[in-house]
């Protein structure tokens, strides 16, 4: 039994915001991109969470809003409205040398272009060592050939890109975005020019990474190989994320994945489409609050008509 | 950086080449038109009379009482005149000394119309040989003098060594007989003409001539003497020395050296150190006169250069520009990811930056150093050029990659439409065109000048156009849009449609490509019309395709051996000559011409002069003669003219210098011009010797040959050339900046059935509109130019004639401006198979 003084302390404490304590926060964040007469609403009020150290894949379809998600994440675009928190760092209200200082050394980028990620005419190491010298000026090449080893590429030091497969341009790629020590990796489908062999094997290297350096991964992935292999799997639909599916691994040594709607903070859910559809669901739905649910009907022809 | 580079060298390479090429013209055209201006000037001072050219302090003895009392003062004056002149004089001469005096022109006792002058001059003697007697020695009177005679004059006056001549209460004993070592040459026709001779002279309205004699005299004698004497130290201009760069300064020097040698409160005396008042002492010289002319044709020349350099400047930097924002885009991947990776805007923009500095600093100091093989003066002002166009070629690159690379964002969604121009940027053009209106309307008014405001005017004006054009370039895009979607095949739509896409992107071509053509329009019509008015000026100055001359006359029996000499066409006898019209008290002096002018006007037709009709039954005069009724001339024959028209000028006949003008209208009783049609050769060959035979291919060779006048047209001709080849870079550079985008668009259409022919058409009117809307207004600006610039800039020295006076022909600038816009689109038309291929 509380004291009635209890519950007053308790209800005047002050609570944990949003997220407190997750490494990666968005909360409500809203992009657009404003052109002259056209808007382009590319995120719409997304809410995330992300802990520390974790290995999450994000999916969607094309065009729903993965990689805004990604470059927003990166400090490579800023969102028009709404709250995002990389490792602390607000990432609405940083100045232009913060960002640079963010983009330097709190988070490392992977795109999917192969080509895109390394400098053609910098062998692999030189491209390992580029970011430490935009950030410091100091070229740590002993570190260099740690990541190098440490993603099976040493081997690859002295080549140039065009020397290298794809795979192996892509496990350089991860080395250059861990160069600078970064609390968060974001990889903008790492493995979407690659095989399914050579998918596993830089997959694999991002893996390593996360368990052996801690650093916390998010992955925008369309290979559902990647999407099958991580902890969390979060859904993303027109701009807000949809859906998570968390897998864990049963008493028999199964996985087991379970996906969910998310709710948001203003209670809002987006059901499935095919959900939708099947029970011919739209305009409105009927939600009757039962003891341990909440059940949702299709509205009936009378209220339709009402 | 230099990998940057490396990666991307074929553009790099393109960029430094243009950069070298713009150095070496922008440093050696100017170069190479000083060298000739310098080259001009020493013509100029070569060719004229040495004591036009030369500065001579004159002292006159009757106003002055300060004057020097002997050859040693008059020595010690030389050095102290030549001290007291302006440095900026001074620097320019060379180091003769000719100075000495003489009497005023004494009439000798008991003749008549004779005169006699007593001379000393340092540099005589050296220069002649005593045939009889000896050098004049001191005198022991001061009325009495021992004097020699050239042996010419001597024997004239009918004087014999040791004879003594009386003049106005002097006396002058013959001691000695001399003649010139070297007669004629320019020490005894310009520095001491008539001392070896006997000068005749006739006064206004007298019925006879005035004879004159020098005598040399002993300079410490003649100094003592009473008679009044006129004292004169020459100081010979160095002809290499004036250039067009000191000739201005020089010219305030001899204004100087004017006002200091008549005298000041400042002046002190030469002669005897003690303060003058100036009386009696002057500075005669013609220098300061051929420099301003000099000045006027090198302002003419600089203006006209300065406007064909500054389109030029403007094509290389647009061109350069291009190449630039070429090697950007080529380079954006990179620096794109190093921006992501963490780099600073500053780092990537010095990267950038620097890349660029590498491609250009190089390759503009390497122009600049191969502009010093073209011959020409040295000046630190040429390496302005390259630097300037390194400097911004540079920062154009720095704020481009700074521009692109502001923020770190990969992707950008503005392709989805166009941006609106900003407000800043609407007013800046606008600001553009106002100034370059405002520009053409000073220059108009007030010329070229030295101002270079105005020197930036007419590129400014050629911006102007382009940004106009540039807005006016939607409309009929749009026509050609609705045009095109008309037509069932879809490719000319598409290609249209791609050129509207690509119209933002053709900003920065148009600027390049407009200017470009425009001047090089504008130098083509310039150069065109300078040949035509160079032409004209001939036939004006010779009034006949070939025109024979002879004092004596020509007999009728030689004219009509000219006349059927083989390869003589036409001959018409003409009386060119002078005389006084029997006007007024004084007389009129004119210039008078009696030809067949129905016969002269055949002989002509087909020239580019209009010979004027003959007036029925009396003579064509100038205006100032046409007031009258009648008038007596005694030339050719004693006659009385009746003017009945009236006549401004005749070819061939020089009343310029203010002489009145009377043609008469008939076949010359006495002739001693003939106006030939035919071979030149022919008739040098048929006329005896000592007749003069000038035709137009001389007169023309003549006026070209200047050194001005021929680097002038070089120059043009250069400018021109290469801006044809800048539009043409400018339109490869275009080509190749779309070319990926390009690519893919056709290879995209290529897969739903695009046909080869079809991209190709497909890229030509992609790139087409542009290229036609740059050719047309800059050929439409380029042949306005002289109009809109009108008397700015004032080719009249170089044509001999006032210029302008032609009809302006487009022929040439527009196949000039035609020619780059087939090769383009040819190149353009190929280019599109390339691109499709790929």
């Amino acid at each position: 039994m509380h004291s009635l003084a209890d519950l007053e302390a308790q209800a005047g404490a002050a609570k944990p915001a949003f997220g407190a304590a997750a490494h990666i926060l968005c909360d409500n964040l809203v992009r657009i991109y404003k052109t002259e007469g056209v808007e382009v609403v590319a995120l719409q009020g997304l809410d995330l969470l992300i802990d520390k150290g974790e290995l999450i894949a994000i999916v969607g379809a094309s065009g729903s809003g993965k990689s805004t998600l990604l470059n927003v994440l990166s400090g490579l675009d800023v969102p028009t409205a709404g709250l995002a928190r990389v490792a602390g760092m607000d990432l609405l209200s940083m100045t232009a040398k913060d960002r640079l200082r963010f983009r330097r050394s709190v988070v490392g980028f992977i795109w999917q272009q192969t080509a895109r990620n390394l400098l053609p005419y910098l062998t692999a190491q030189e491209n390992v060592l580029l970011p430490m010298r935009l950030a410091t000026g100091k070229a740590d090449r002993a570190r260099a050939g740690e990541l190098l080893d440490l993603l099976g590429v040493a081997d690859c030091a002295g080549r140039r890109p065009g020397e290298m497969s794809g795979g192996q341009q892509q496990r350089v790629a991860i080395a250059v975005a861990l160069a600078n020590a970064p609390e968060v990796i974001l990889a903008d489908e790492p493995t979407g020019e690659l095989d399914s062999d050579t998918s596993e094997e830089v997959f694999g290297a991002l893996r390593r990474a996360n368990r052996e350096l801690g650093v916390t991964t998010v992955i925008v992935t369309h290979d559902p190989m990647v999407a099958d292999e991580v902890d969390r799997t979060i859904g993303i639909r027109d701009g807000r994320t949809s859906s998570e599916t968390l897998r864990r691994t049963s008493e028999d040594g199964g996985v087991i994945a379970e996906e969910y709607a998310v709710l948001d903070r203003a209670g809002r859910l987006q059901l499935p489409r095919d959900f939708m559809t099947a029970l011919d669901m739209e305009r409105r739905v009927r939600l009757e609050l039962e003891r341990d649910h909440i059940g949702v009907w299709p509205a009936n022809q009378g209220d339709e008509q009402s | 950086m230099i990998r940057l580079l490396a990666a991307h060298r074929g553009t790099a390479a393109l960029l430094a080449l243009l950069t070298l090429t713009a150095s070496l013209l922008v440093a050696g055209v100017p170069r190479a038109l000083e060298a000739s201006l310098d080259e001009s000037a020493a013509t100029m001072l070569r060719t004229s009379p040495p004591l036009t050219t030369a500065l001579t302090v004159v002292l006159e003895s009757t106003y002055s009482s300060d004057v020097p009392d002997g050859v040693e003062k008059v020595t010690q004056a030389n050095d102290l005149w030549r001290a007291a002149l302006p440095p900026n004089v001074r620097s320019v001469l060379d180091h003769t000394a000719r100075f000495g005096y003489r009497t005023a022109w004494l009439q000798i006792s008991a003749t008549r119309h004779r005169y006699v002058s007593l001379a000393w001059a340092n540099d005589v003697a050296p220069q002649i040989r005593y045939v009889a007697g000896k050098a004049p020695g001191p005198s022991d009177s001061p009325k009495r003098f021992e004097i020699a005679l050239a042996t010419e004059p001597a024997a004239a006056f009918d004087l014999k060594l040791g004879d003594t001549i009386e003049f106005e209460g002097y006396q002058g004993v013959i001691t000695g007989l001399w003649e010139p070592l070297t007669p004629g040459g320019t020490f005894w026709n310009s520095y001491h003409s008539g001392m070896s001779e006997v000068v005749k002279r006739r006064p206004p309205l007298s019925e006879e001539t005035d004879l004159f004699i020098t005598a040399l005299a002993d300079g410490n004698a003649l100094a003592k003497g009473k008679m009044d004497r006129l004292y004169n130290w020459t100081y010979q201009v160095n002809p290499t020395a004036i250039t067009a760069r000191n000739a201005r300064d020089v010219l305030d020097g001899v204004a100087d050296a004017g006002r200091e040698v008549a005298g000041g409160p400042r002046s002190v005396s030469v002669a005897t150190g003690l303060p003058i008042q100036g009386m009696g002492t002057s500075l005669v010289t013609g220098l300061d006169q051929l420099i301003k002319e000099f000045l006027d044709r090198l302002a003419t020349t600089r203006a006209l250069m300065a406007v064909l350099l500054g389109g030029l400047a403007v094509a290389c930097f647009g061109t350069i520009a291009l190449a630039v924002r070429l090697l950007g885009s080529r380079a954006h991947g990179s620096l794109t990811l190093m921006r992501a990776r963490g780099g600073s805007l500053r780092q990537i923009t010095v990267v950038g930056g620097g890349a660029i500095a590498l491609a250009v600093a190089p390759a503009a100091l390497v122009g600049a150093g191969l502009s010093l093989l073209v011959p020409g003066p040295s000046l630190p002002i040429l390496l302005a050029g390259p630097v300037a166009l390194a400097v911004a070629a540079i920062a154009y690159g720095c704020v481009q990659t700074a521009r692109a690379h502001r923020q770190p964002i990969a992707e950008s969604r503005d392709d989805v439409v166009t941006r609106r121009p900003s407000p800043r940027r609407i007013a800046l053009e606008v600001l553009i065109v106002l100034l370059a209106a405002g520009g053409v309307q000073l220059l108009r008014t007030r010329g070229l000048g030295d101002d270079p405001f105005m020197m930036v005017v007419p590129p400014l004006l050629t911006v102007a156009a382009a940004l106009v054009a540039l807005r006016v370039y939607p409309f009929p895009l749009r026509l050609l849009l609705r045009l095109a979607a008309r037509r069932r095949d879809a490719a000319p739509y598409l290609g249209v449609a791609m050129a509207a896409r690509a119209a933002t992107g053709a900003t920065l071509p148009v600027l390049t490509l407009l200017p470009a053509l425009a001047i090089c329009a504008y130098g083509s019509v310039t150069a065109d019309g300078l040949a035509t008015a160079q032409r004209l000026a001939a036939w004006q100055q010779v009034g006949a395709e070939i025109r024979v001359q002879r004092s004596e006359g020509f007999p009728a029996d030689l004219i009509e051996r000219i006349r059927r000499t083989p390869g003589v066409e036409q001959v018409v006898p003409a009386a060119v000559g002078q005389t006084n019209a029997e006007v007024g008290f004084t007389g009129r002096d004119t210039a008078v011409v009696a030809v067949d002018l129905d016969a002269y006007r055949k002989l002509m037709a087909g020239s580019p002069l209009d010979i004027p009709r003959p007036a029925a039954g009396g003579a064509l005069v100038s205006s100032d003669l046409a007031a009258m009724s009648s008038f007596d001339i005694t030339w050719p024959e004693r006659m009385t003219v009746q003017p009945k028209g009236k006549i401004a000028s005749l070819p061939g006949v020089d009343n310029a210098s203010g002489l009145a003008l009377i043609v008469l209208p008939a076949q010359p009783k006495y002739t001693n011009t003939l106006l030939v049609n035919g071979d030149a050769e022919a008739v040098r060959k048929a006329v005896p010797a000592g007749t003069v035979v000038r035709t137009v291919e001389d007169a023309l060779a003549e006026i070209t040959s200047v050194p001005l006048v021929s680097s002038l047209v070089t120059g043009l001709r250069v400018v021109t050339l290469s801006l044809a080849a800048y539009a043409l870079a400018a339109v490869a550079i275009m080509l190749v900046s779309g070319a990926a985008e390009r690519a893919r668009a056709l290879t995209l259409l290529h897969a739903i059935g695009l046909t080869r022919r079809q991209a190709k058409g497909m890229t030509v009117l992609e790139i087409g509109p542009v290229l036609v809307l740059a050719v047309l207004a800059g050929l439409a600006l380029g042949l306005g130019l002289p109009t809109l610039l009108g008397d700015g800039i004032d080719l009249s020295a170089y044509a001999g004639l006032p210029f302008g006076d032609y009809p302006i022909d487009p022929v040439t600038p527009a196949l000039l401006a035609g020619g780059v816009a087939v090769v383009a689109l040819a190149g353009v038309y190929l280019g599109g198979s390339r691109a499709k291929s790929r």
